[in-house]
């Protein structure tokens, strides 16, 4: 019953910040300086990671596909296998997760930082919104960010298989490529990258709800981080779920 | 054991006509976090014009106090008035304008880390008064020469020793000019010279610039330096109300005993 008490409060926290940076975001002059700083912190700073993520997952797509493959001698329809998996699932999937625990975790133990150290009672105590100034930029350039991000994994996550395929397996890039377009509809492409302004949207709600309610010190802002990321993590993949079926329902 | 003597702070209208003689009131203010209670119907009055200093043990309620006249937390019973009208239960935007008048110095300076003296400073001129680069730059010049500092513009807050950063976290409290200056301990875990220099600062403004101020501390040598007048807190509520020589006819044992440590 606590635990159930205890996920409604959280979700009602996560609702009233998200209203707060709505009407933040609608009413008052953006800061279009912090913008850009936090679109530098979670998007271009995440670009390593991401990418070296992607090409690594589909390189070893391909592999792994080609053993599965090649005793049907289906080998050829690697590049579907690779380009499919990846659009549609893991390319969003991976670069949210990733994304999630890297920005999400920065996010949290930059602002709940600022909370023990009675930043945001400074800003507030100046007439300002720590929303505004604070959870709004950050909010925008995660949801703007990690479709951006999805899109250069997925297509670097493709050249990956297309990598291992040409070296390893002797299928032309040509051959792949055409196979990988042929693959993909459109749907899949808008499928994916749509799933991932959701994604974008849970992890920095989460990020700044848990960052501006840390409480203690050191410790507080700990516990609040590896919250961040836990909570984030599973409502990634559980949404995710839920979004590819609506997402089914909506283009079928 | 409460010795509530009524406030006589010589220097104030007392008329009371036409325009309110006092910046706050709280009236049997309660304040409570979880089980603890943390005030206990305190009520207290700060004039315009004097320097108020609220004395207590530590988790006695002072800071609690403050963060209750701005509206960083919220009385959990009560009434807390500002120029006669409530203000106890307003919504966050609603405080703004209270905001701009009063300004609060945190215990630790509460300087953003993220940004140099200079973008520190100028933070609430930006956002009140949109003033241009060019006319920032000699107010925040003027705001560091008035708390003795010069040329640290460019550094960060972390480049600062403990006793520099209440300077600047003080400079930025009065670089948009207030009316009221709230204290949060300005003194706690300065060197006796850096206290001192902190006193006489918060004294200086009162008398340069016509600044009430409010001090929250359990430092007798900053009472006695700055106090007009003096309300002691204890176990949440507040046990004495009056100047400091009536303080010094107390009967209260423990404000008494803070006096003559003080003294000794």
């Amino acid at each position: 019953m606590d635990f159930m008490k205890r996920i409604f409060e959280i979700i009602g926290q996560l609702l009233l910040l998200s209203w707060d940076a709505f009407r933040c975001l609608v009413t008052r002059k953006p800061e279009f300086r912090a913008w850009i700083t936090q679109f530098y912190n979670i998007g271009v700073k995440s670009l390593s990671i991401t990418n070296i993520t992607a090409l690594f997952t589909g390189m070893v797509l391909a592999l792994q596909a080609s053993f599965a493959l090649a005793s049907f001698g289906a080998d050829l329809f690697i590049g579907d296998l690779v380009s499919l998996s990846i659009v549609r699932e893991l390319g969003p999937v991976l670069t949210a997760l990733l994304v999630g625990g890297r920005v999400g975790a920065g996010i949290t133990a930059e602002l709940g930082s600022m909370k023990i150290t009675q930043q945001l009672d400074a800003m507030r105590a100046m007439a300002t919104s720590p929303v505004h100034k604070l959870v709004v930029p950050r909010l925008i350039a995660c949801i703007i960010c990690l479709p951006i991000l999805t899109i250069i994994a997925s297509a670097i996550g493709v050249f990956g298989g297309l990598l291992l395929s040409s070296v390893e397996l002797n299928i032309s890039g040509y051959f792949y490529l055409s196979r990988c377009m042929n693959a993909l509809q459109m749907d899949d492409v808008a499928a994916g990258i749509s799933k991932t302004f959701f994604f974008g949207y849970f992890i920095g709600i989460i990020a700044c709800n848990n960052g501006m309610r840390v409480e203690g010190g050191a410790d507080g802002v700990g516990h609040a981080t590896t919250d961040t990321v836990v909570s984030a993590s599973i409502l990634i993949l559980i949404s995710d779920f839920f979004l590819t079926k609506i997402f089914h329902v909506i283009t079928n | 054991m409460r010795e509530a003597n009524p406030p006589n702070p010589s220097a104030i209208d007392e008329t009371g006509s036409g325009t309110a003689k006092c910046y706050f009131q709280m009236r049997e203010v309660t304040k409570s976090f979880g089980s603890k209670q943390v005030l206990n119907g305190v009520s207290l009055d700060i004039f315009k014009g004097e320097t108020l200093v609220i004395l207590g043990g530590s988790g006695s309620g002072k800071s609690v106090t403050l963060k209750i006249l701005v509206g960083l937390l919220e009385a959990d019973g009560g009434q807390v008035l500002f120029e006669d009208r409530d203000i106890t239960h307003l919504r966050e935007k609603e405080y703004y304008p209270i905001r701009k008048r009063v300004s609060y110095l945190f215990q630790g300076g509460a300087l953003f880390d993220s940004m140099n003296i200079y973008q520190n400073l100028a933070y609430p001129l930006e956002e009140h008064r949109r003033l241009a680069p060019r006319e920032i730059l000699p107010m925040v010049r003027e705001s560091l020469k008035m708390v003795e500092l010069e040329n640290i513009e460019h550094l960060y807050p972390s480049d600062l020793s403990g006793g520099m950063m209440k300077r600047v976290a003080l400079a930025r409290a009065i670089i948009d000019k207030p009316e009221i200056v709230l204290y949060d301990e300005p003194t706690t875990g300065l060197d006796p010279l850096t206290t001192r220099a902190i006193n006489q600062l918060i004294r200086k403004l009162q008398r340069e610039l016509s600044i009430t101020s409010v001090v929250v501390t359990h430092d007798m040598s900053t009472t006695f330096h700055v106090a007009d007048r003096l309300c002691f807190l204890d176990k949440g509520e507040l046990a004495f109300s009056g100047t400091l020589d009536e303080a010094s006819r107390t009967t209260h044992p423990v404000l008494r005993a803070y006096l003559s440590g003080g003294q000794s």
